[in-house]
Order: C-alpha cells, then sequence, then structure tokens
C-alpha cells in the first residue's frame, strides 16, 4: 500500500513554530505537570510490532481496501507514510494525544488534494499549531502571533467552519482550558523545594516552620486531588504514605481515562468520516474500555482478584 | 497537625504559609502542654491525696480517740458546773478549778506550745532524713537522692505539721490584736496536734527504711511505667510526637535511676541479699511491663528514641534524591527507632549486677533472683519477640554459668549449679510455651474479619489485635494511606481486605522467622552448653540443661502442628496471590525438631558413665535415673522407627545404665521389710532390659534389619560370655522368673505394657492372608515367622506372647549356660516361641 506523498491542494490556515521560551512563556512544563503530559500518550496504543495483544485490531466497517488507502492518507497527520488502517489510526491516535495531553484540544483543517485516476477523492488533516483559534458564527479565525506574521502583515486568518475539526478532551475529563490550568498547577505544587527554602544552599531550610517532609507530603497530596478524576500519574509509581492498593487503584484510574479518550477520538474520527461523507465506520476492538476499567476496579475493591489480575486484564 | 490539605499543599510554596503554620503548631503545643501540665498536677494531687489517706489510716484511731477524748472533756466541761454544784463542791478547790472559764493566757500557751512541737517535729524530720542521706546517699547519684525529696509518706506529713504550726501562728497572731480567742479552733488545733504527734511514730518507723535505697525502686519502678503508660495508645496526645519525645525522657530518666540503684545495691554488700534481689525483680517486671506494651506504642514513636541509618544512593526515593541533587549535598541519614533501649538498659543492668553477685561468691543469691525470669521470658514470648528472648537467654545464661564453664569449685552447696543451669535451661522453653500460646489463642479467621472490618482511621486501630510489631507496622501504613487518601479526596479508598492480606502478611513472616530462629537456637544451644558443661566435668548441671533439653523438643514437637495449622490460616484464601510469603517445609521442621531430640538422646546416653560415679542425692534431682530412663525409651523409639544407627549408638550406654542402676538400687531396698517388694523394685531396670531386648529381636524381623538385634546380641554375648557370666544368667534368670511368678503390676510395668499395645498396633497394621477354614481369620502377611507367630490373633488386639519371652526362650535360652535354670516359662510356650513352624502354631493358638 505504499503511496507518493500528495501536497494538499490548497492551505487556508498558517503553520508556525511556536516562539522562542524566552520572548513568549508556553505552558508550564515541569514537575508532575510534565510528567502527566508525557505519561497520558504512552500505553495508550498497544505498542506496535507487538505481538502481546493478540486480539487488538483496527479495521473498516464494511472493509475496503480503496478506502483505507483513503483513510490513511487523511490521517497523515504529521510527514510520514502510515501503512493500512491500523497503523495510520494508531499513529494518528498516538501523535494527536501527545499534543492533547498539553493543550487539552487540537484543531485541525481539512484539506483537499488532487485526485488521480480511478481513486475516492483524497482528503488530508493538516494540524493547527498550538495559538488563539476563536469560533465566531459559522468561521473559526486562527490568530497569527507577532514572530509568525508574513510578509503581508496579516494578524488573523478567517477558516470557514466546514473546514476545521476541533478535537478536544472528552468532556468528563474535564475542558482544555481546565485541563491546561492543571497542567499548571501541576507543575507549581510539584517543586521540589520552594524557591525560598534554601536561598543560600544549606542543608537545614531558612524559613521558620518549613519542614521538607511536610512539604514533600503536602505537595503529593496536592499532585493527587489535582490529578483526582484521571488517576495518579504513572511516572510517580507509588506515592509515598499511599498503600499498594491505592497505587493498582489509581492505576487502572489512568488507565480508564486513557481508555476513555481512546474511545473518544474514535468516536469523534468516526463522526468526522459521517461528516465527509464516507459510509465506512473505524472500529477497533482488543482493548479494554472504561466500563470494563470499572468492572475490574469493583471487583478489586471487593477482594473478588488481586493486583496482578487487575492489571493483566486491563493490559493495552 | 489538620488543615484543610489541598488549600495548605497549595499554599506551601509561599514563606508566609510556614510561618504562620509554625506559629499556629506553637500555639496548639503550649496549650497541649497546659492540659498536660494540668493533668499531670492532677495526677500528682490523687496520689498525695493517696499518701495523705494512708498517713490518717495509721493514725485515724490515735486522733479519733483524742478527739474523743477532747469530746469527752467538753461534755464534762458543760455539765461540770450543775454536777459540781450538784454535789454541793464548788468551794472546794476541785469545783473552783472545774468551773473556771478557758483563760486567755492559757489559750495562747496552748498554740504557742503546737507550735513550737510542730516545728520541732519538723527539724526533727528533715534532721532524720538529713543523717541518712549523708549516711546513705552521699555516694548516689542526684537522681536517686532526689527520690527521698519525693517520698509522698514524708512529703504528705511534712505538709500536715506544717498546717498545724502555720495555724497555730496565725491564730496565735489573731488573738494578740485582740481577736478570739476562738473556742471551736481548739478541736482543730488540737486534733492537728494529735496527728502530727501520732503521724511522726509511724514516720519515724518510715525513715530507718530511708537507709535502704532499693526501697526507691518502687517509686522509678512506678514511674517508669506510668511514662510508658503514657506512650501507649491510651495515653495522653499519645501520637504526638513533642509528647513522646517527653515521655520518653521522662520514662529514660526513671529507668536510668533504677539502673544506678541497681548499680550501687549490685556493688555494696549490706544491699545484697533481699533488697537486691527485690530491686532486680522490680527491674525485670518493669522490663515484661514494657514488653507488653511494646505493641501498642507507634512503631516510629519517640519513645523509642532514635538512631541513625545510612542510605544508599540507589535505593532511595526520587524527592530526596532530588534535594541532594539540586543543593548538592549528601543524602541525609534515616532515623530508625531505637525499640531495644529498655531492655538494653534494664535488662544490662540486671545481668551485670547478676554477674557482680556471682562473682562474688553469692550463687544462692543469684538464684533467688531469678524468680522473676519467668515472667520477663513470658513476655519475650507473648509479644513475639523469640529473637530477642533467645539472644538475653544466651547472655543471661553465661552469667549463671560462668563460675561452672571456668571450672570453678562449688564448696557450700553443689546443688546450686545445677540448679544455675535448669533455671538457664528452662529460659527458651518459658518463650517457646508463651510463643505457642499466642499463635494458639489467635483465632484467624476472627481475626481476619476484624481486621476487614477495622475502622482505620479511628485512634490507635492498629495497635488493637497484639500481632507483632511487623504487622503492627503494616497496618500503620494502612492507617496513613487512609489518611492520605482522605486528604486528596481520592475516589479510592483501601479496603478492609487489604489491611487484612498486608497483617497476616507479615505475622506469617515474623512467624517463620521466630520458630526458625527458636529452632536453631535450640539445636544450638542445648549441646553445645551441655558439652561444655561436660568438659569441665559440672556432669550434674549438664544433665540439667539435656532434661529441660529433651523437655522442650517434647515440647516443640506437640507444638508444630499447631504452628503448622496457624500458618495455614494465615496464607488460606489469599487475594493477592503475588504477595510474597513464607515457604513452609513442615516435614523438614518435624525432622530438625527429632534431630534436635536424638542429639539432647545421644548427649543423654554419653553421660551415663559420667554421672555414674555419683551416689543418689536427695539435694539433687536424679540426672543419671532419667538419663537411664531416656536413653531406653530412645531405644524404643529406634526400634520402632527402624534406626539402627541411632540404636547401635545408645543401646550400649542405655545397657550399661541398667546394670548400674541396678547396683545402686541394690543398697537401697536391702533394708526394706518385704523382701519380696524390695525385689521387685531392684530386678525392674533389669526387665526393661530383657523386654527392650526382645523388641530388638521382633523388631529387627518386622523391619528386616538385623542390624538392630545385632548391636543387641553382641552386647548380651560380651556380658554373659565373659567371667561371671554364669552368675549373671543365673541372676537374670531368677528377675525374670520372679516378675513371672509375681501376682501384682510392678513399678513399671505399666510403661512396658505401653511399648507392647504399641508393637501390637503395629503388627495389626500387617495384612491378613486366605483363611483356612470358615472361621478362621487368615494368617498375618509377614515373611518372618516370629512375627507370624506372635501378632495378635482371635480378634483380640493384643499379643499372647511377650517380648521379654521372646528374649528369653529365643536367646537367653539357646545359651549353653542357661541349661538347668529357670525363667518362669511354661514348657509350651518355650516350644511355641523357639519352634516357628507356621501351621502347628496357628492350629495351637
Amino acid at each position: 500500500m505504499s503511496r507518493r506523498r500528495r501536497d494538499p491542494t490548497q492551505r487556508l490556515s498558517r503553520a508556525y513554530f511556536p516562539p522562542p521560551p524566552d520572548r513568549e512563556p508556553g505552558l508550564p512544563a515541569e514537575g508532575s505537570g510534565f510528567f502527566f503530559a508525557r505519561d497520558l500518550p504512552l500505553g495508550l496504543m498497544p505498542f506496535r510490532g507487538s505481538n502481546e495483544n493478540s486480539a487488538f485490531s483496527i479495521s473498516l466497517d464494511p472493509p475496503d481496501t480503496a478506502r483505507e488507502v483513503w483513510l490513511a492518507e487523511l490521517l497523515e497527520v504529521r510527514d510520514r507514510y502510515s501503512y493500512g488502517v491500523e497503523d495510520a489510526v494508531t499513529s494518528f491516535v498516538e501523535e494527536t494525544i501527545g499534543f492533547i495531553a498539553y493543550f487539552g484540544e487540537r484543531y485541525f483543517e481539512i484539506a483537499s488534494v488532487e485526485p488521480e485516476a480511478d481513486e475516492l477523492p483524497p482528503v488530508r488533516l493538516l494540524p493547527l499549531p498550538w495559538g488563539p483559534v476563536v469560533q465566531l458564527v459559522r468561521s473559526y479565525y486562527q490568530l497569527i502571533p507577532r514572530h509568525a506574521r508574513s510578509e503581508d502583515g496579516k494578524r488573523m486568518v478567517r477558516l470557514p467552519a466546514s473546514r476545521i475539526w476541533h478535537l478536544r478532551l472528552p468532556r468528563e475529563l474535564g475542558s482544555p482550558r481546565r485541563h491546561r490550568r492543571m497542567l499548571r498547577r501541576l507543575s507549581r505544587v510539584s517543586r521540589p523545594v520552594p524557591d525560598f527554602a534554601f536561598p543560600t544552599g544549606g542543608l537545614a531550610p531558612e524559613v521558620r516552620g518549613y519542614d521538607f517532609t511536610t512539604y514533600h507530603r503536602l505537595s503529593d497530596i496536592a499532585v493527587e486531588r489535582l490529578t483526582n478524576r484521571w488517576g495518579t500519574i504513572p511516572s510517580l509509581n507509588q506515592v509515598e504514605g499511599t498503600t499498594e492498593y491505592f497505587f493498582v487503584a489509581r492505576r487502572l484510574r489512568f488507565l480508564r481515562s486513557q481508555a476513555l479518550i481512546r474511545g473518544h477520538i474514535l468516536r469523534e474520527l468516526n463522526a468526522l468520516l459521517e461528516r465527509l461523507g464516507v459510509p465506512e465506520r473505524i472500529v477497533m476492538t482488543g482493548l479494554p474500555t472504561p466500563q470494563a476499567i470499572d468492572e475490574t476496579l469493583g471487583r478489586l475493591e471487593r477482594g473478588e482478584i488481586g493486583f496482578k489480575e487487575a492489571l493483566d486484564t486491563t493490559r493495552v | 497537625m489538620r488543615q484543610a490539605p489541598y488549600l495548605v499543599s497549595r499554599l506551601g510554596n509561599y514563606r508566609l504559609f510556614w510561618r504562620t503554620r509554625a506559629a499556629v503548631a506553637l500555639v496548639r503545643f503550649k496549650a497541649a502542654r497546659w492540659v498536660f501540665r494540668t493533668r499531670y498536677v492532677g495526677e500528682q494531687a490523687v496520689g498525695t491525696a493517696l499518701a495523705i489517706r494512708s498517713l490518717l489510716s495509721g493514725t485515724l484511731f490515735a486522733t479519733a480517740l483524742a478527739l474523743g477524748t477532747l469530746l469527752a472533756f467538753h461534755f464534762v466541761e458543760r455539765s461540770l458546773p450543775g454536777l459540781v454544784s450538784a454535789l454541793g463542791i464548788e468551794h472546794t478547790s476541785f469545783g473552783k478549778v472545774a468551773t473556771r472559764p478557758v483563760s486567755r493566757s492559757t489559750y495562747d500557751a496552748l498554740l504557742g506550745a503546737v507550735a513550737g512541737v510542730t516545728g520541732v517535729f519538723l527539724a526533727l524530720y528533715f534532721t532524720a532524713v538529713s543523717a541518712v542521706a549523708a549516711a546513705v546517699y552521699t555516694t548516689v547519684p542526684h537522681d536517686i537522692r532526689a527520690l527521698i525529696v519525693r517520698d509522698r509518706l514524708g512529703n504528705a506529713y511534712v505538709r500536715g505539721v506544717a498546717f498545724a504550726a502555720a495555724l497555730s501562728v496565725l491564730l496565735l497572731a489573731a488573738d494578740a490584736v485582740g481577736v478570739g480567742p476562738y473556742r471551736t479552733a481548739l478541736p482543730v488545733i488540737a486534733a492537728l496536734a494529735g496527728f502530727s504527734i501520732f503521724a511522726f511514730i509511724r514516720l519515724g518507723q518510715y525513715a530507718f527504711y530511708l537507709a535502704d535505697p532499693t526501697l526507691l525502686a518502687d517509686t522509678l519502678a512506678g514511674d517508669f511505667v506510668r511514662w510508658l503508660r503514657r506512650a501507649t495508645r491510651h495515653g495522653f496526645r499519645w501520637n504526638d510526637a513533642n509528647f513522646q519525645e517527653h515521655y520518653r525522657r521522662r520514662g529514660r530518666q526513671a529507668a536510668e535511676s533504677l539502673v544506678s540503684l541497681i548499680e550501687i545495691s549490685s556493688k555494696r554488700e549490706h544491699l545484697r541479699g533481699e533488697s537486691l534481689r527485690r530491686l532486680l525483680q522490680k527491674a525485670l517486671v518493669s522490663v515484661a511491663i514494657a514488653l507488653g506494651r511494646h505493641n501498642e506504642i507507634p512503631t516510629k514513636s519517640r519513645w523509642f528514641g532514635e538512631r541513625y541509618e545510612h542510605k544508599q544512593w540507589f535505593l532511595t526515593s526520587s524527592s530526596e534524591l532530588q534535594l541532594a541533587n539540586q543543593t548538592d549535598s549528601p543524602l541525609q541519614p534515616t532515623t530508625v527507632p531505637d525499640v531495644r533501649w529498655v531492655e538494653d538498659h534494664l535488662l544490662g543492668a540486671f545481668n551485670d549486677a547478676l554477674g557482680a553477685v556471682i562473682a562474688g561468691g553469692g550463687l544462692e543469691e543469684a538464684y533467688g533472683t531469678t524468680t522473676a525470669l519467668g515472667t520477663l521470658f513470658d513476655a519475650f514470648g507473648a509479644v513475639w519477640s523469640v529473637d530477642d528472648g533467645i539472644e538475653w537467654t544466651e547472655k543471661i545464661a553465661e552469667t549463671l554459668l560462668a563460675p561452672s564453664f571456668a571450672g570453678q569449685p562449688t564448696l557450700r552447696r553443689p546443688a546450686i549449679v545445677p540448679a544455675l543451669a535448669d533455671i538457664a535451661a528452662s529460659l527458651p522453653a518459658t518463650v517457646e510455651v508463651a510463643f505457642f500460646r499466642v499463635v494458639s489463642e489467635i483465632d484467624v479467621d476472627h481475626l481476619g474479619d476484624r481486621l476487614r472490618r477495622q475502622r482505620w482511621t479511628a485512634d490507635g486501630a492498629p495497635y488493637r489485635f497484639n500481632l507483632p510489631r511487623r504487622a503492627v507496622e503494616s497496618l500503620e501504613k494502612v492507617r496513613d494511606g487512609l489518611a492520605f487518601e482522605r486528604a486528596a479526596g481520592a475516589d479510592v479508598v483501601t479496603p478492609g481486605w487489604y489491611a487484612r492480606e498486608l497483617a497476616f502478611q507479615a505475622t506469617a513472616w515474623v512467624h517463620q522467622e521466630q520458630l526458625g530462629a527458636f529452632l536453631e537456637f535450640a539445636e544450638r544451644w542445648y549441646p553445645s552448653v551441655a558439652d561444655r558443661l561436660s568438659e569441665v566435668q559440672r556432669h550434674d548441671a549438664a544433665g540439667a540443661v539435656l532434661s529441660q533439653g529433651l523437655h522442650l523438643s517434647w515440647k516443640l514437637a506437640r507444638h508444630l502442628p499447631v504452628f503448622e495449622a496457624f500458618a495455614e490460616r494465615l496464607a488460606a484464601d489469599p487475594v493477592l496471590e503475588d504477595l510474597p510469603r513464607p515457604q513452609w517445609h513442615w516435614p523438614a521442621t518435624r525432622q530438625r525438631v527429632e534431630q534436635f531430640r536424638l542429639e539432647i538422646i545421644r548427649r543423654m546416653a554419653r553421660s551415663i558413665p559420667l554421672l555414674l560415679e555419683r551416689p543418689p542425692s536427695p539435694d539433687l534431682p536424679d540426672y543419671f535415673g532419667e538419663a537411664v530412663h531416656r536413653t531406653g525409651e530412645a531405644c524404643v523409639e529406634a526400634l520402632f522407627e527402624n534406626q539402627p544407627d541411632v540404636f547401635d549408638e545408645v543401646f550400649p550406654a542405655y545397657f550399661l545404665g541398667v546394670l548400674a542402676t541396678v547396683d545402686r538400687l541394690r543398697p537401697q531396698v536391702l533394708e526394706w521389710s518385704s523382701l519380696e517388694t524390695a525385689a521387685t523394685w531392684m530386678v525392674e531396670p533389669l526387665l526393661d532390659l530383657v523386654a527392650l531386648s526382645g523388641y530388638a529381636i521382633i523388631l529387627s524381623e518386622f523391619h528386616h534389619e538385623q542390624r538392630l538385634w545385632e548391636a543387641c546380641r553382641q552386647l548380651w554375648e560380651s556380658y554373659l560370655g565373659n567371667d561371671g557370666g554364669q552368675e549373671r544368667l543365673q541372676f537374670i534368670a531368677t528377675a525374670v522368673a520372679h516378675s513371672k511368678h509375681l501376682f501384682a503390676i510392678s513399678p513399671r510395668q505399666i510403661l512396658r505394657t505401653s511399648w507392647e499395645m504399641r508393637l501390637g498396633a503395629l503388627l495389626e497394621t500387617l495384612p491378613r492372608g486366605r483363611p483356612r477354614h470358615e472361621f478362621d481369620e487368615g494368617p498375618r502377611e509377614h515373611p518372618s515367622a516370629l512375627i507370624r507367630r506372635i501378632a495378635p490373633s482371635h480378634g483380640m488386639p493384643f499379643m499372647f506372647f511377650h517380648p521379654d519371652e521372646v528374649f528369653v526362650a529365643r536367646y537367653l535360652m539357646t545359651l549353653e549356660t542357661a541349661a538347668g535354670l529357670d525363667f518362669g516359662l511354661r514348657p509350651d510356650q518355650v516350644e511355641r516361641l523357639q519352634n516357628l513352624d507356621d501351621d502347628q502354631g496357628e492350629e495351637e493358638q
């Protein structure tokens, strides 16, 4: 299914690189905020080439080889070819969630590609760079930051709503704005030591009453509170002062959040296909659903299964 | 400090937050300190009130009598004018005195006298105390001296007397300015004066006791236990590190004073004896109480004090690593609780004092001090501290047996050495029994239910189950985890089954470690101590150790099924199957216990020739007799269990022991009035040997192991084949014949019958062959004709031939020297045992 990469016929949105950090501060990405954004895409989809999960498959319903080629081209969100629907969808989900983990949402421009003979009219999804996009009536306006403005000096680009696909976090996991706020807070509360504690680098804190252990514990509590609806950030492993049960149950909770996102992206993709008039739907099987994970959590809570079984049944 | 965790965690990056928090914590601490002080003062007041009550109870009768007398005077005084006038003696001198009103000057003089007398009493009391302090307490540390000042009885007296003096002075002052006299004050003053006088007598007697500082140990031990109790979950703010530290400091102060007192007493000759014994017992009981409370104290409580433990860079949590990395600083060492400080302090002092007493030749005195050791070692087992019990057994045993190990002679009372060895060797058994008791008393299923249902956030929840410290630690983690979950507002709540899993896992590990440590100790300690004592010719002491060791092996063998059942229940129905749990190898454990028993038996057998020369003494347990008896039982066991090597090793010693026993019994029964009774008692050990030899024949046939009989036969051949063999055989024949003609159950017959019942039961297990006729039950199937002949038959559970008859008929009577000797067996019995033709035998039976 090897194909030649083709450029879209016309791109309305403006692609640009993010500003240098010293000119415009971006999202804070340190401490637990960074861990969260880094961990969210990990394990969301099965590792390609691994035979661990033989039940996993992504297919079109009904099957259509020509449409699979079309879909692979549609989902080429980056400069890389994907082979087959499974590969295409997996790549798309991984790349997209890597972005959404930081920003909570992503805009795509739906661009046409010149068709070749005997081919379904190809379409490509062109991701918009992270920056302000405003919806007004039936149009979207991409605001161009100063550093990215071209010689014409345009400050915004109008994008018809029909050409925009807006993908965001499932509602259950919060709005994009709330998500970004959570990341900022995570970064703030998880600093190893507050700046004032050791101003001269001494071993003992120089603020009366400051206690590293208490600070650390409070920091852990704050991180857990902020990620309550998500589950514990996997990189933090077992948080000190918690039980192994808590660790496993919160790990399952995180897997559930991932399953929720996975299902949500798939639903949104199918909605996009419907919007584009495509009759086929993408079907994904062999991965744990939020309902299955809920059931596992319930069984674990009742003591019907142990940690190993609980984690095994929810493995991606 | 409880705060809104989320808000607090958000504010943690601000300097002001930490300052405010510290200020709030200080205020809270001060408030708590005030509450504590108030309560403490209250407790002290209760203590003082009790002391006053004690003083009053001692002086009440005398004071009441004085008051009664005063009242009598009062009533007589009121009716006296009427009485005097009725008698018409108002003009006599008596009538004048009786009706004269109380003069102001008399009133003043009385008050002055009371004030003076009470002042003198105070001075006398302090003089007495000072004299005692100067004579006895000059060389003691200040904390011991301070105990006199804290003496409650003295304090109560001083306060009462001081009050009387002060009241008198005030009344005098009032009278001096024209207020008074108060008639109602007189009885009060009189009562106080009475109290002062009579209480002074009691206190004067008590002052003599102050010359013995060991009596102050009560105060110290009481203080220690009170501070300890405060550190447990029942104490005030027991979970607050500041208070824990305070309790530790005060408890440690009391413990150190007790240690000082022990050191002083063990060094001063006049404080030895009863005083030191009482003092040491106080120390032991204090440790036992501390051990009992051990698992009610948080595992990280400051009560335990702290010691440092250094971390490894590659086994350190990320947060600490980050901090060290960020500041280029070394890893901070972890502070871990010093959980054994009480034992180290008090038991260390006890052991040193014991050593000093023993070094001074006071073995009897040392023996007297060891009576409370049982309570202490029971506590070790009861709180799952078997390993500590083992450690202290070794230390204390080394101290108790030091003169014996050094080969020092004991001139005064030789019996004291084995007595001390017996005490030392009984300590492990005390630990084991207590450990067994605590394990057997746990209903694992019920405990599991309790652990599941427990509300872990409740105060002191982890300390309510009498579980080992490691299990308590696990439960504390569950509690802390739940507190974290609550603070984090998480939707996850650690369930009760998880607490059960952790507690059971930790308990299972502790159970295995403690039992393993104990077995390892028993296997090593008993034989080595017995060997060391034997090397220095302390065979009686070695006998005491072996005797206790054998008894311990018996206990262990009987306790193992309970330990096994306990381990199985702990491991049953796990939710977390991959949680690492101890692996048990019970057959191997049973084998270890059996081997331990055999090791003891071997040494007992070896001790028989060594103990032979010692005449029996009522002052000492009969270690020789015990060794012979136990070795005989071990021979029987080896025969039944088909252990030819063991039998070969211990039977010669038994043989020798039996012959020596007969020789030892002979002079003792010589003067008995009944010759028959004397003969019966004297030959009993020999009959044991004859019977046991019969078992050697039978069981060697049964097991197809000729070595069993061969080992026995060689000894008999050697014994009967040498010079004097004919006379020896004659004696044996007479003894056997005597037993056969005896119409009574001989003293050891029941013991031998139990061997026979065991053999009968064993032979009963043999399958039967095809019956030869309708009423035939079929012959026993065994290659040996002898076994087929003697096996129980005709539906009877017992045998028709006894093992001693087998030995006599098949061995002794076949000897050339046996011709013409009467062994008391019927000819037909001999015929059937010697001629083992199957058909004939069965038909005849």
